[in-house]
């Protein structure tokens, strides 16, 4: 896993559900394009590790599922739940905070 | 480009067979991601063949998947016990602890007028056999959500389960015990012991329901 990958999976609950905050319901591979045409395929979330996170922000009750039968298969949608929107808002914050932070420290001029 | 019957029959394959997934739920999730993922490499003139390990590839290959396999029996049950937790929990506040009231006050009034009678009487024992049987099948369908997706090691659901196998054979135990035993029994226990039976199954019942119009949905759309 590149270094790229691994910030990618620590802040990949954050994406989805920024994601989720701007398009009212997406389905996994949804995700995934959405993402990597945002980021100009400078991203890209592997499957083994978006579909966990799924279902974890499932379980945490901020997401929620509908089932769709499209092209003759079933598809699953995910949209924000009130928790996930109230989540959302704050772990976009925190993560905003962190990335402020870490830009700081990264432009930081060596002392003479 | 839409995938041909055949193409979504290998798919199937290549997870069950070739994969050992069993949680339908989740092959149909994965299944339209293989379908999606495909469709688009086939597109881009790739065989079918070369765009199936790719995709394979980013699910972390057999290994993976078996993984996320556990880990969504692991996250599923804990979405059925959050559902569960809250649909009993309404049962508490307005308006349906009215519901609740009302069941605590018949349970009671049936629990004063038919003290221990179940024994001799033939509709009480009957009644009792209804119940027997009923719950029978509520336990077999929590083995069948077990299987298909209902958390394999979680343990408030080996709880809940025990607590409510404890509840009901305390409950239907009356049936074998010498009278003596419980003849000293307030009707309010008694009440209290079938008021949270009642709960219980009521609130696993509307789950279940909750499942069932979900799916039912799906295949309407």
């Amino acid at each position: 896993m590149n270094s790229n990958q691994q910030l990618l999976k620590g802040s990949l609950s954050v994406i989805i559900l920024k994601l989720l905050e701007e398009q009212e319901r997406m389905y996994g591979y949804e995700i995934t394009q959405k993402v990597k045409a945002l980021t100009a395929g400078q991203m890209a979330i592997t499957e083994g590790a978006l579909y966990p996170a799924l279902h974890k922000l499932e379980a945490e009750g901020l997401l929620t599922t509908e089932t769709q039968v499209v092209e003759g298969r079933a598809r699953k949608y995910y949209s924000l739940t009130k928790d996930g929107h109230t989540e959302a808002v704050s772990r976009i914050s925190e993560l905003g905070i962190m990335l402020e932070n870490l830009q700081r420290l990264l432009t930081l001029k060596p002392a003479i | 480009m839409a995938l041909t019957p055949d193409q979504l029959t290998a798919i199937d394959r290549h997870l069950r067979k070739e994969n050992w997934l069993l949680n339908e739920d989740l092959i149909a999730e994965l299944t339209d991601h293989y379908a999606n993922g495909m469709a688009e490499q086939l597109a881009n003139g790739i065989s079918f063949e070369l765009a199936l390990i790719d995709i394979h590839k980013g699910f972390g290959g057999r290994k993976g998947l078996l993984k996320m396999e556990e880990e969504y029996h692991t996250m599923q049950a804990k979405v059925h016990i959050r559902l569960l937790r809250s649909i009993l929990i309404s049962y508490f506040k307005m308006p349906r602890l009215g519901i609740s009231v009302l069941s605590s006050l018949v349970l009671y009034g049936l629990n004063v007028m038919f003290p221990l009678s179940l024994k001799s009487d033939y509709v009480g024992f009957a009644l009792a056999t209804v119940a027997l049987v009923t719950y029978f099948f509520a336990f077999k369908r929590l083995m069948y959500w077990h299987k298909s997706g209902f958390g394999r090691n979680d343990l408030a659901n080996l709880v809940l389960q025990g607590s409510n196998a404890l509840f009901l054979s305390f409950f239907y135990l009356r049936l074998f015990l010498p009278d003596k035993i419980l003849l000293n029994l307030h009707p309010a226990v008694t009440t209290l012991i079938c008021i949270v039976f009642f709960l219980y199954e009521v609130s696993t019942l509307e789950l279940l329901m909750q499942y069932k119009s979900k799916r039912l949905k799906s295949v309407q759309s």
